[in-house]
């Protein structure tokens, strides 16, 4: 798992994992119910304290990304379940305010806020041949 | 040209400022001070005192002339110490200055010799010139060519083989005991009137001509060795010390874990020092024992392959004298090691107390290796190669002086104060060593020097044995509050480090039953000695139970804590 | 003095009003200090700043002037064995024998530790790649801070000390040394407490930080408190100021002109409202760096007149 972690932009650690994570799941690179690295070797192969690396854990698996089971590790959720979808959606609208509050401030017009959306998701996605 | 000869002049001075000051403030005070003891101070009515004068007032003279030489020795060897490699050379950080190696060399090689040429010549003309001619000791100045060629020598070995602290004094001690023997052989004979003055002059000439080649190529090798010490070239002799070492790790060595942390500490103790006194020993024993003595049967045959009887006692005299005199010494270098104790000697769950008991023991360990190094070698020696009719007459005088019972007391009471002895002289100045104050120790160090000076000239003086007897008794009540106080000090020292958690009360008590047992030994040995009168009973007793240490070695936990825990 | 009471098990090291000089200087400044068990602490500041020295009195190597240090409860002057035995510790300096062998000292070492684990320091050992039959006077420096690491975890303290450990090492030793920290931590109940000036690592590793400046403690607390009370904003002020703006709060001002980004301690409300008042609009923010934080609160404290040039 591909995880890079740096100190210099004030994003707390756990806050890099955490979204990390989240852009490994939505880009296909951690199938679902995939195994993710227990606490203790994600921390020393980052280099950061374990404590951290818990605190990611358990923010993503308080929004549903990620499914703890007892003794067994941490594994990738299945999507569809619905409490996860509720969480998603909630940070989705967090994340929506945030890109619009910032466009506003760069005066950028909606039109050309959606359009790069729409751009983004072409390349996240790229048309299967 | 000059600039950088009058900065590592200035450097010099700087450095070492005070000592240079004292030595030019000290020969005009001595000078002075010859004056009036030769001419007003002169005791005129005491005529025992009058008859050992010129022996006082030599002594008095010439202890600290070499004493400054010493001084200016080791000021002048401009050397550093290498925290990388661990040992002094020459210091390295002048080689990145833009400055040829020539000048680097010359510089300190010069106002060396000049130095101590002046020096020499200053306590010659100024200090000793009006000194009367003592019969057993005509030579108490020096040729200058021999001072030259000695502080060149001391250089030149000193650059020459850094890395080889214990070699580097062997050669040098060889080296200036050739030297020595060249400058005084002439002069001895010119003495002694066995030479016409022409031939006396010749030789002497011959002999100044071959101390300055000496010299101009003890120069030339340590222009050569420093230069490829800049260069950073590897010394052949470093192949051959890896060979060594490789040869070294095959050798069997101990490989099981320690049993305990007092047998690693003891390990750990020795490594650091512990083989020293038995390999200084041994090394003077064999030089006594072999060269020496070939020389001293070749001077003086008394037959075929036979060391004649005085020269064998004499011999015999010097290799028992030997681990008391290295112990001091040893002693000293091994207490001025523990002034530098890093955190990791600190760190382990260790109690100073133990760390301090485990010094003891090696120490005690070294002593007995050394002692019995020379109790083995000696009698085959003797037995072998020497005339010991004078020890046997001793001896059978001995026997007759001595009733059977102490008789045969006397040889293991002996060899238990000798022991004693030896021990005291490596452990008593730990306590100072261990404080970790450097000025402290220095002055200690200072102060013993001068003690052992001014006691020697306090002897001299004494040489008359009536007067010896005079002033017994009157040293008496000084002896009685010397062993109150020793008393009390280490009453105070061994409680506090107990109550501390410094010691153990039976680390306490062993030693205090050893101290008890060994002070009876020498008390015991005192009285059979000396069979002194009823009323010096009492000073051989007191005199005896001051001997071996208590106090400062009651005060060497207490200054150990002191520096752990600044 | 030397029975540890139970109140004080969940604190490791205990430092109160802790004051030390060395001659005139005034290295440790009523220092005060509590670190809980399993925590890793990092402890930064500038040469100079008393790291060491607050260091080696947690050893028992320097006694207080004034205050007191607990260390399991137990004062390290009075109870050096019960204090030591528990604790690691890698120093900065080359201070490792330099005669020994590794073997040799690991040998050493061990008699001393009844918790000794020879399997594990064997693993470390061949972990780092140190030749046993070596002597450390021919080690490089990063091979014998591993040396010095080696010993310093192999008897499993309860506390481990570290002064500085990734000072003057490559790279590749300093994640070594960051490993077997982070495994340390990871195993459970022990605590680690390092010294550094390296900021990202202390950034990373550390679950409490602490910055000392000229012997005074200025910061302590968990990190990601620290973090989230400093702030970094960008003021934009519709007339060009000629001297830097005053902010309650505010640790170092840097600008020219209308834009000026001033670092400072607080909550945000307070410090939008401060702003509010000079005239000026937030148009950035965001939590700084601690290596920004560190930077900002050592620096020396020039009158705000004097610092910024002023532009005609």
């Amino acid at each position: 798992m591909q995880i890079h972690i740096t100190t210099h932009d004030g994003v707390p650690v756990y806050l890099q994992i955490v979204n990390q994570v989240k852009y490994l799941v939505a880009a296909g690179r951690l199938a679902a119910g995939e195994e993710l690295p227990s606490v203790r070797t994600l921390a020393e192969q980052l280099l950061i304290n374990p404590n951290t690396v818990a605190r990611a854990y358990l923010e993503l698996e308080r929004a549903g990304v990620v499914v703890k089971r007892h003794g067994a590790g941490t594994y990738v959720s299945d999507e569809g379940s619905p409490l996860a979808r509720k969480e998603r959606r909630k940070l989705l609208t967090q994340r929506a305010d945030a890109l619009l509050a910032e466009a506003q401030h760069m005066d950028m017009a909606l039109d050309e806020v959606m359009a790069l959306v729409k751009e983004r998701h072409k390349h996240l996605n790229p048309p299967q041949k | 040209m000059f600039a950088p000869a009058l900065a590592i002049l200035w450097e010099i001075w700087r450095k070492n400022r005070w000592a240079l000051l004292a030595i030019f403030a000290a020969i005009p005070f001595w000078a002075v001070l010859n004056r009036a003891l030769c001419g007003p101070l002169q005791p005129r009515g005491d005529e025992a005192l009058a008859l050992v004068w010129p022996v006082l007032v030599f002594l008095i003279d010439v202890v600290p002339m070499w004493l400054s030489f010493l001084v200016l020795a080791v000021i002048f060897c401009y050397t550093e110490p290498d925290p990388q490699r661990g040992h002094a050379r020459f210091p390295a950080r002048l080689f990145v200055l833009p400055v040829r190696t020539r000048v680097l060399v010359t510089c300190p090689i010069l106002y060396g010799v000049a130095a101590l040429v002046a020096v020499a010549l200053a306590w010659e003309k100024l200090v000793l010139a009006s000194l009367p001619p003592v019969e057993w000791m005509p030579l108490h100045f020096l040729p200058l060519t021999y001072v030259g060629s000695a502080m060149v020598l001391l250089q030149a070995t000193v650059w020459i083989l850094p890395g080889f602290p214990a070699s580097r004094l062997i050669v040098l001690g060889t080296l200036l005991f050739g030297l020595t023997w060249l400058a005084m052989w002439p002069l001895a004979h010119a003495g002694a009137g066995d030479w016409s003055a022409g031939q006396a002059a010749a030789w002497q000439s011959r002999s100044t001509a071959a101390m300055a080649v000496i010299s101009a190529l003890a120069y030339l090798a340590a222009l050569f060795a420093v230069e490829r010490d800049r260069r950073g070239v590897e010394r052949s002799w470093a192949a051959w010390r890896r060979r060594l070492g490789r040869f070294r790790d095959v050798l069997p060595r101990r490989r099981q874990p320690f049993a305990s942390g007092a047998g690693a500490q003891l390990w750990f103790e020795w490594r650091r020092g512990g083989g020293l006194l038995p390999l200084a020993v041994g090394f003077f024993m064999a030089l006594v024992l072999g060269p020496i003595a070939w020389i001293v049967q070749e001077v003086n045959p008394a037959s075929s392959i036979v060391i004649d009887a005085e020269s064998t006692a004499t011999m015999l005299g010097i290799v028992l004298a030997l681990p008391l005199v290295l112990a001091f010494f040893v002693g000293k270098r091994n207490a001025e090691r523990e002034l530098t104790q890093t955190p990791f000697h600190f760190i382990r769950p260790v109690a100073v107390g133990e760390l301090v008991l485990r010094k003891l023991e090696m120490a005690a360990w070294s002593t007995a290796l050394a002692w019995g190094l020379v109790l083995v070698v000696t009698p085959l020696w003797l037995a072998w190669w020497c005339d010991t009719s004078l020890l046997h007459r001793g001896w059978r005088a001995l026997a007759t002086w001595y009733a059977p019972p102490t008789r045969h007391a006397l040889a293991p009471l002996m060899l238990i104060a000798a022991l004693a002895l030896t021990w005291r002289w490596m452990v008593v100045s730990l306590y100072l060593g261990l404080w970790g104050r450097a000025k402290c120790f220095l002055w200690s160090v200072a102060v013993s020097v001068v003690g052992a000076w001014l006691l020697l000239i306090f002897t001299a003086s004494l040489a008359h044995p009536g007067k010896l007897m005079k002033h017994e008794l009157d040293i008496l009540p000084w002896l009685g509050a010397g062993l109150a106080g020793k008393a009390l000090l280490a009453g105070w020292a061994f409680r506090s480090a107990h109550r501390r958690g410094l010691m153990t009360a039976r680390a306490v008590w062993t030693y205090l039953g050893i101290w008890l047992g060994v002070t009876l030994c020498l008390v015991t040995l005192a009285l059979i000695l000396f069979a002194p009168t009823s009323a010096s009973k009492a000073v051989v007793i007191l005199g005896s139970t001051l001997v071996f240490p208590l106090a400062r070695i009651g005060l060497a936990p207490l200054a150990l804590a002191a520096h752990r825990h600044r | 003095m030397n029975t540890p009471s139970s109140s004080l098990m969940e604190t490791v090291i205990d430092l109160a009003g802790v004051s030390r000089r060395f001659d005139a200087r005034l290295a440790l400044d009523g220092v005060t200090l509590a670190v809980p068990r399993g925590c890793v602490f990092g402890l930064v500041g500038e040469n100079g700043a008393g790291k060491t020295t607050l260091i080696k009195h947690v050893l028992g190597l320097l006694r207080p002037e004034s205050g007191s240090v607990r260390v399991f409860g137990r004062d390290p002057v009075g109870d050096p064995v019960g204090v030591l035995s528990r604790v690691g510790y890698l120093s900065e300096l080359r201070d490792l024998p330099a005669w020994m062998r590794v073997e040799e000292l690991l040998r050493y070492s061990r008699a001393f530790y009844p918790k000794w684990d020879d399997a594990y320091a064997e693993s470390l050992r061949a972990q780092f790649g140190l030749d046993p039959q070596a002597r450390i006077q021919h080690l490089s420096r990063g091979e014998s801070a591993k040396a010095g690491l080696v010993i310093a975890l192999a008897h499993r303290p309860e506390l481990l000390l570290l002064d500085e450990p990734s000072s003057g090492l490559d790279p590749v030793v300093r994640r070594d040394i960051l490993e077997a920290i982070i495994r340390t931590v990871a195993e459970e109940g022990r605590t680690v407490f390092f010294s550094s000036h390296l900021l990202d690592e202390v950034e990373r590793v550390s679950d409490q930080v602490a910055m000392m400046v000229e012997g005074r403690m200025v910061l302590a607390g968990p990190l990601e408190e620290i973090k989230l009370t400093h702030h970094q904003l960008t003021l934009r002020f519709d007339q060009p100021q000629a001297h830097a703006p005053v902010i309650a709060g505010a640790l170092s001002v840097v600008g020219a002109g209308q834009e000026w980004t001033v670092l400072c301690n607080g909550t945000r409300p307070e410090l939008v409202e401060a702003a509010g008042k000079l005239g000026a609009r937030v148009v950035a923010e965001r939590h700084p760096s601690l290596d920004e934080i560190f930077v900002a609160r050592a620096a020396k404290k020039v009158p705000a007149a004097a610092r910024v040039p002023t532009h005609s």
